[in-house]
């Protein structure tokens, strides 16, 4: 015999009727003020932007980062451009 | 407050996108009210056009849907400990590989910090081997969370992507049974808090 599958529609319910996996979740806001470091990327980033950090990291970049950066895996030097692209838009802001 | 599932790996190409929307199309046909976030910087979901429930970042978790699924970058980005502390489920999809695995633990040391729950989901998997097995061995050596569901390597879930319904149009009953069942582990998982 077929075992029985649960009712996803029941489950819905009862997933949105909980009070949630997280009921002390801060809102966006509230992590803004409390990390601002920890915040998403500025929602004025474009694609096209990423060329222009490109270049940021190449140019300020000082040996050691370069070495790093190039010797590191793809997920380490993604953290390296997320650092960079946070620091150059940091730094644009406070010119 | 949405329920917030977050899809994250930090290793590209073991299907983040791919189930994000095949669970976003099944939320809505069962009838939930439900969004994508896309952080991906690739904009995949927002490029395919499909997808008109998109959620800004910003929104979160205060957004007007039930649910919400968060797509993320395939790298380890500085906003994820920021993203956790909003999220009722994280789903780390991993192909039953040695390499994915490994980036699947940063995202798990991350949950951890963040009191998250979480599961990893063996996606792409080519059943039968003895190598799936190592696989499966070894998340349990680690004590690592393991999704029932397994998703298998099926055309139908990138066909699927064409259409606005998923796969719904494509047809393919296992495909569909396989995303009904790993969707009702994730519920179970935010209803029982």
């Amino acid at each position: 015999m077929a075992k029985k599958k649960p009712d996803t529609k029941n489950l819905i319910g009862k997933a949105l009727e909980s009070d949630g996996a997280k009921d002390d979740r801060t809102t966006i806001e509230q992590v803004s003020k409390k990390e601002p470091t920890q915040i998403g990327r500025p929602r004025s980033f474009e694609e096209s932007e990423s060329v222009r950090v490109t270049f940021r990291i190449h140019k300020d970049t000082n040996l050691e980062m370069r070495q790093a950066f190039l010797l590191s895996e793809h997920s380490t030097i993604s953290v390296f451009v997320d650092e960079l692209i946070r620091k150059g838009l940091e730094a644009e802001k406070g010119e | 407050m949405s329920r917030v599932i977050t899809v994250a790996n930090s290793k590209g190409g073991v299907g983040k996108t791919t189930l994000c929307l095949h669970l976003y199309h099944y939320l809505k046909e069962q009838g939930a009210s439900c969004g994508i976030c896309d952080l991906d910087y690739q904009k995949s979901i927002t490029r395919l056009g499909t997808v008109s429930d998109l959620v800004e970042f910003s929104s979160l978790p205060n957004s007007p849907y039930g649910f919400v699924l968060v797509d993320t970058p395939p790298y380890r980005t500085t906003d994820l400990p920021g993203l956790l502390n909003m999220t009722d489920f994280l789903l780390i999809p991993t192909k039953p590989s040695v390499l994915d695995l490994q980036a699947a633990a940063f995202v798990i040391e991350e949950a951890k910090t963040a009191g998250v729950k979480y599961g990893l989901c063996l996606n792409m998997v080519r059943p039968g081997t003895r190598f799936l097995d190592d696989i499966k061995s070894q998340i349990e050596q680690a004590g690592w969370p393991l999704m029932k569901t397994e998703v298998r390597e099926r055309v139908s879930y990138a066909r699927g992507l064409l259409f606005k319904d998923g796969l719904q149009t494509e047809a393919n009953k296992k495909a569909d049974d396989e995303i009904s069942d790993l969707t009702n582990e994730i519920l179970i998982q935010i209803a029982n808090g």
